[in-house]
């Protein structure tokens, strides 16, 4: 899959994750994204198989807040809930877009998704092998990284 | 009649959203049960009577494979129906997993109603809201 596809499915998959998992609206293609140097959560994943890579997401604090409150359906504003709704939607993600890159029969591993630091997005971007997209939720960017060895065309 | 129910996955907010969605559907529920990965399954499982179990596939410690091989290596375990919740995607390993017994699979991100009828196909009809 060339990497035109790769950034589509990408976008296209986290879109319909976080609508149909965290329950927000992503804002069509085009509109502005609020630049943001406020808190944000970011989280990396790992995946073996039929290929290798890594895909993080970046959310402003604010919105992984609001994501977890939507997924619980009550109000909680911890932390804790926000890092482990950041981290669950990118599991959605990562396994809702290997089957749409690769079909449905080759198997992946998924790993643990883990806490990174802010910017690790930004850095996993800057790879050779990197496909990024950046998703405007009511003008709140969520950014992604996907990094993949050995894609097939 | 008021069914034992087991959450396992590794996810907090996920065992929420199930337990939750379980309560909207109406599900008489004796006692919820939660654990983080396999081992505490297991453990639960010792100690207690399970109607239904609600696994996810990829967690630390056990993980939901090495989980359902057990309880299906186990003479009263694997009488439990299983119900997985994952986000895994092939198709080759889901239905490896229906060889091994497993009931139904939820992909998520599910919609709270996708668990509802599983559990009705599973469990039987009960007096609630649908």
């Amino acid at each position: 899959m060339d990497r035109d596809k790769l950034a589509e499915a990408l976008f296209d998959t986290a879109c319909s994750v976080l609508e149909e998992g965290a329950y927000v609206l992503v804002d069509p293609p085009g509109e502005e994204i609020q630049a943001s140097s406020g808190p944000a959560i970011a989280a990396r994943v790992e995946f073996h198989g039929h290929f290798a890579g890594a895909l993080l997401m970046e959310v402003p604090e604010e919105l992984a807040l609001e994501m977890a409150q939507n997924m619980l359906n009550e109000p909680d504003d911890s932390e804790g809930a926000a890092r482990d709704a950041v981290k669950e939607l990118l599991n959605m993600v990562c396994g809702s877009l290997l089957p749409a890159i690769a079909g449905t029969e080759p198997e992946f591993a998924i790993g643990a998704p883990e806490e990174v630091g802010r910017g690790e997005v930004d850095a996993a971007a800057l790879d050779a092998d990197a496909v990024g997209a950046e998703l405007s939720i009511d003008g709140r960017g969520v950014r992604l990284a996907l990094l993949t060895k050995e894609v097939g065309t | 009649m008021a069914f034992n129910i087991l959450i396992v996955d590794d996810s907090r907010i996920t065992r929420d959203m199930i337990a939750k969605t379980i309560k909207m559907a109406g599900v008489p529920v004796g006692e919820m049960f939660r654990a983080e990965n396999g081992v505490e399954a297991l453990e639960v499982m010792e100690h207690n009577w399970v109607d239904l179990a609600l696994v996810d596939l990829n967690m630390p410690v056990m993980d939901g494979v090495s989980l359902i091989e057990r309880m299906s290596a186990d003479e009263d375990l694997r009488a439990v129906p299983v119900v997985v919740v994952s986000t895994e995607g092939s198709q080759t390993k889901i239905e490896r997993l229906r060889q091994k017994g497993v009931k139904a699979f939820v992909h998520k991100p599910f919609a709270p109603e996708e668990i509802r009828d599983v559990m009705r196909g599973i469990l039987g009809d009960w007096d609630g809201p649908g």
